[in-house]
């Protein structure tokens, strides 16, 4: 029972609230109350958001957003990274780009998309799209580096078509590293998003973060954050570990001792 | 069940070509950039349907004359001929029909055994309604019937390396190529899988070229043994092994030809290390 991941899970989680909680009380007696509300207050926040169906207005818009650059992302990304670590040639032309791109802070690319295509859902997707995309190009580059050379000989020999090869050769292969990058990647695209929504939007959580910034409620800030934290550990711990579960079935289980 | 049966599945007509390796040369670049000559002008010929073992130290270029063979590399000078099709310097050919059976076996891992087939049987444009006969066929042959719906990590090593030789006689090769497919086996296990290997091809008709450093392997297995150089690599000798199958592996003729063998490559082929 101890040991079963699901029990850790919780007892991380709450060790979270009881910390979260602790320190409020610290703050509450010190006269800090309004700064640093009680899981307790801001979860009578996040439900009042609910009743009033803001959460509703505002989630699901920004879920859309980064939805749509997260795809865009990773789909050019997996045929980026796979075209470089195949191609030598491309990798050296392409490799200081990448470096160049994922230097630049994601702010610009937020302002750069703006001023493009004005305020619009295209600037915010181009800007969440643009940021994520170097970071998956890094890491499927890196796992297409890492094929088997010993397979790909296997099936030039037996001269499998190259389509065939990339589909049934490679992309198995670098199956863990798109699940890593996904990971990688949507958190990237939420915080990119929340920043871009805050400077052109007029819905969304990047905008109510903004809002109840602007009427100095602590309660609402924290509330908007804990549920953009609790969507995500959704996506990340239950969509994409059940996908990963049923795509790398045949790998064995393997934990590391040492 | 098993005596004419890989004829039946055989769906090309064209009978098996004789192999003709002429005077070919190929060296490497190594890491300070110079030429590190590989193969020095050898030739040798195979005649249809022969089993040739190619016997040579660890590193003499072995594997790179199966590279060549399989169409893989094109060697620097010289040619092989494959029937009327010529592999030369400068430009690669891929020979139709060519099994190779590596080291490792080189499974897809996240296919199951039939589909690890069906890869290849797709890639030699063999009919697809043939395949289901053909994967049966032929893991019944080596007694793995059963894992025909089984993923490779879910078998044992000797039944993997099994799956491979299914794999490169499953395309009814004209030509296989083995890279010291028993390597990496334990005795018990290499003994079977040399038994399954060598019924497969008796009923396949294929000419194989064989590499192995092992002695006693090449002299069981082949009709004829070539030893190798030492890199840069040519034929030695041409030994060929007159003894009619089935061989049992106990066949004092088999012991002598070994002992010759060894005694003859360590004085003659092995270069004594200076003193």
């Amino acid at each position: 029972m101890l040991r079963s991941p699901y029990f850790l899970y919780l007892a991380s989680a709450l060790s979270f609230l009881a910390a979260w909680w602790g320190a409020s009380l610290l703050a509450a007696a010190g006269g800090y109350a309004n700064i640093f509300p009680s899981p307790a207050v801001v979860g009578g926040v996040v439900v009042e958001l609910f009743r009033e169906g803001e959460v509703q207005r505002h989630l699901f818009i920004t879920l859309g957003r980064v939805f749509a650059g997260f795809v865009l992302a990773e789909l050019a990304g997996i045929a980026i990274g796979t075209a470089m670590g195949l191609n030598p040639r491309l990798e050296t032309l392409m490799d200081g780009w990448v470096m160049i791109l994922l230097t630049i802070p994601s702010l610009a690319y937020a302002i750069f998309a703006l001023l493009a295509f004005g305020l619009s859902e295209t600037a915010i997707i181009a800007a969440i799209a643009a940021t994520t995309l170097p970071y998956v190009v890094v890491n499927i580059w890196g796992g297409v580096k890492a094929v088997d050379a010993g397979l790909l000989d296997m099936a030039r020999a037996f001269r499998v078509r190259r389509a065939t090869v990339l589909r049934k050769v490679v992309l198995p292969q670098i199956m863990p590293y798109i699940f890593s990058s996904s990971r990688y990647g949507i958190g990237i695209a939420w915080k990119i998003a929340v920043v871009v929504e805050l400077m052109g939007a007029s819905r969304g959580v990047g905008y109510m973060l903004n809002y109840s910034f602007g009427l100095f409620s602590m309660p609402h800030v924290l509330a908007w954050t804990a549920i953009v934290v609790v969507v995500m550990l959704f996506i990340e711990l239950v969509v994409i570990r059940l996908i990963e579960e049923h795509v790398l079935a045949w790998r064995p289980k393997v934990s590391v001792h040492y | 069940m098993s005596s004419p049966g890989g004829r039946r599945f055989r769906c090309t007509t064209s009978p098996v070509h004789p192999i003709r390796i002429e005077k070919l040369s190929l060296s490497f670049p190594d890491r300070s950039g110079a030429r590190l000559p590989v193969l020095d002008n050898i030739s040798f010929d195979v005649a249809p349907g022969e089993f040739v073992s190619l016997l040579g130290p660890s590193g003499c270029g072995k594997s790179t004359l199966l590279n060549i063979a399989a169409g893989l590399l094109a060697p620097d000078a010289g040619a092989m001929r494959v029937g009327d099709l010529v592999i030369r310097a400068g430009h690669l050919v891929q020979p139709p029909r060519v099994g190779y059976v590596f080291q490792s076996p080189r499974l897809l891992n996240w296919l199951t055994v039939e589909e690890n087939i069906e890869l290849v049987l797709d890639a030699a444009g063999t009919p697809r309604d043939k395949w289901d006969g053909i994967i049966g066929h032929y893991l019944g042959m080596v007694g793995l019937k059963d894992v025909r719906h089984k993923r490779p990590l879910e078998l044992s090593g000797g039944m993997q390396h099994r799956v491979a030789l299914v794999r490169a006689l499953a395309i009814e090769p004209q030509i296989i190529l083995m890279d010291e497919p028993l390597g990496a086996l334990d005795a018990i296990t290499a003994h079977r899988v040399r038994h399954d290997l060598i019924r497969l091809w008796q009923a396949s008709g294929a000419t194989v070229l064989y590499v192995t450093h092992n002695i006693a392997e090449a002299v069981q297995l082949s009709d004829r043994v070539l030893l190798l150089y030492e890199r840069p690599t040519s034929v030695y000798r041409d030994v060929p092994i007159g003894v009619e199958r089935p061989r049992h592996h106990s066949d004092p003729r088999l012991a002598e030809l070994e002992s010759a063998i060894t005694d003859d490559f360590f004085a003659n082929v092995i270069k004594a290390p200076a003193a």
